[in-house]
């Protein structure tokens, strides 16, 4: 029987715990993620396809799958010792930076203070029991690598994110796959702040979940950028909370032990 | 006593305090030898540190090689060797020595030089010259290359210091470059849309830097293009070939001319040709 959740808060079902019985198949679809998991005595197998429908938001899950395996997916097998039937499904945030791009140049006048609301696509971390032991990471929409940087030489490897860059949190679009993140600029120099591209450092957010409306939400970075010569200052505070719920916390931030840094490299977050 | 120990069964001239001595020689050869090695195995981690492969193999092996020279010249002098006569015959030797070794001191010199520049390390992939591979070792003389036929290659550093060196996997990230020619009567902004397509489609071909589209110019027989876009270093050729296999595939579903050499032949009358004179 396929189960197709679409409301948000039913998506719960998604994350955490699910059954396999041995030689059973069982089929997830997150948005434009789709994963089928085939459980067998000392393997286990995952065929896993991704859409680029960024604007999919289905959700269903379909255990036992009896319908037949896309010769498309991808497959990886794990070899273990004995399988059991439990099977563990956890959100996550990206491995890497991303690197949002406004729609259109955003910019941001001199002494100005904006709030921006941004999401990101979820990462499902699998792991199985008795002790969770991790599998793999998959992203439930595999967007673009991207170069962040301030030459061919010098930088590292981010993912693309395209944002509207929301003023406003009523007009984001809300999604059971996706992390909301609160941003605050606060341009502090005496020329206007023109983004065209922005690094979100994912690894230094934490993740958090609303019980209330099972969605996603981030730590919020907030960040001043000074004159040239006396760079950007970052610091992490705490989780954006719409609802006034009483958030989890989800996942700890990766990068624990950069959370307040200040950025000489101008171009370090902003290019 | 020197009765005693001259013993008739060894060779004239020898006797057992000689062998005593050449024994000591030898084990404080060996001694030293021992610390040579010990010494070339401790510096390995601050020299990896500090200089990287390169100059870790080269310092080092300077390191044992000057060790066991001096502890070669302690054990000489030890077995009660004159080492003023073999210093007196080296001089005369050197002026010898240095025409017939300067080959092999440039090349240790080029060596000294490579280390302080850095242009590779073992690991990276290097083109001299017509040789091509990747780097197996660093030595004082010569660098070692397997190329990509699984041969070695072996180039004195001379060579190295003299020639340009192309290092294909120093950056992260590597630009690739498509040329493709189309028909010269096919929709050029058309070629730009789909290109730019198949690139967003591609999540390994990076989004910045940004593809570059480049109307190289009308040939004989078709209009040149050039379309480059970047990828990570190490999946260069394989995003490549992905990327030229779908152009291909793209420009024949969506009938756009990948067009051969060709001419265009006109036959014109000869008796047209006489009533138009």
């Amino acid at each position: 029987m396929v189960q197709h959740v679409s409301s948000v808060t039913a998506v719960a079902s998604v994350w955490g715990k699910h059954e396999l019985l041995e030689k059973e198949t069982g089929f997830w679809k997150i948005g434009p993620m789709r994963l089928w998991v085939l459980r067998h005595s000392n393997e286990w197998q995952m065929h896993a396809l991704n859409s680029r429908d960024s604007q999919d938001r289905d959700i269903a899950i379909q255990v036992p799958f009896n319908g037949e395996l896309p010769e498309r997916a991808q497959q990886v097998r794990y070899g273990v010792g004995q399988t059991t039937s439990d099977l563990y499904f956890a959100p996550r945030l990206a491995d890497r930076s991303m690197v949002l791009r406004p729609e259109s140049p955003f910019i941001i006048p001199p002494g100005e203070r904006i709030t921006l609301y941004i999401s990101t696509s979820l990462w499902v971390e699998i792991a199985f029991s008795p002790d969770k032991i991790f599998l793999t990471n998959l992203p439930v929409f595999r967007t673009s690598d991207t170069w962040f940087g301030p030459s061919t030489i010098q930088g590292e490897f981010c993912y693309l994110s395209r944002t509207s860059a929301r003023l406003r949190y009523e007009d984001l679009i809300k999604s059971p796959y996706r992390a909301v993140t609160q941003v605050f600029l606060h341009n502090c120099s005496h020329r206007p702040l023109t983004l065209e591209r922005f690094k979100l450092p994912v690894g230094s957010l934490a993740l958090y979940r609303s019980p209330k409306t099972g969605l996603f939400f981030t730590d919020s970075p907030e960040i001043e950028f000074h004159a040239r010569d006396k760079g950007v200052t970052f610091e992490v505070v705490g989780p954006f909370n719409p609802d006034d719920d009483v958030l989890e916390l989800v996942a700890p931030a990766r990068e624990e032990r950069d959370r307040n840094i200040v950025i000489k490299a101008f171009s370090n977050l902003i290019d | 006593m020197m009765d005693w120990l001259r013993v008739e069964m060894l060779p004239k001239g020898l006797n057992i305090l000689m062998l005593i001595k050449i024994s000591k020689g030898l084990a404080l050869f060996f001694l030293y030898w021992i610390l040579a090695r010990v010494i070339q195995r401790l510096i390995q981690r601050p020299l990896q540190k500090t200089l990287g492969d390169h100059g870790k193999v080269v310092i080092s092996k300077l390191l044992f090689y000057s060790i066991v020279i001096v502890g070669g010249l302690f054990s000489l002098a030890q077995m009660g060797v004159n080492l003023k006569v073999l210093l007196g015959a080296a001089g005369v030797l050197s002026v010898g020595i240095g025409f017939a070794s300067q080959t092999s001191a440039s090349n240790l010199i080029s060596g000294l030089f490579l280390l302080v520049e850095r242009p590779f390390s073992p690991n990276d992939f290097i083109r001299v010259g017509d040789q091509e591979g990747v780097v197996l070792n660093i030595d004082l003389l010569s660098t070692q290359l397997r190329t990509l036929d699984n041969l070695f290659v072996r180039i004195p550093n001379e060579t190295l210091m003299k020639s340009a060196i192309i290092n294909y996997t120093r950056f992260p990230i590597r630009r690739a470059e498509l040329q493709i020619n189309i028909g010269l009567g096919d929709d050029i902004s058309k070629v730009e849309r789909i290109l730019q397509e198949l690139v967003d489609d591609n999540v390994q071909v990076l989004n910045e830097p940004a593809p570059l589209f480049i109307l190289v110019g009308p040939t004989e027989s078709a209009l040149a293009l050039r379309y480059c876009f970047w990828v990570k270093t190490e999946s260069f050729l394989t995003v490549k070939n992905q990327m030229l296999v779908s152009v291909l595939k793209r420009f024949r579903e969506e009938n756009i001319s990948i067009p051969f050499p060709h001419r265009v032949l006109m036959h014109v009358n000869q008796q047209e040709q006489v009533r138009g004179s």
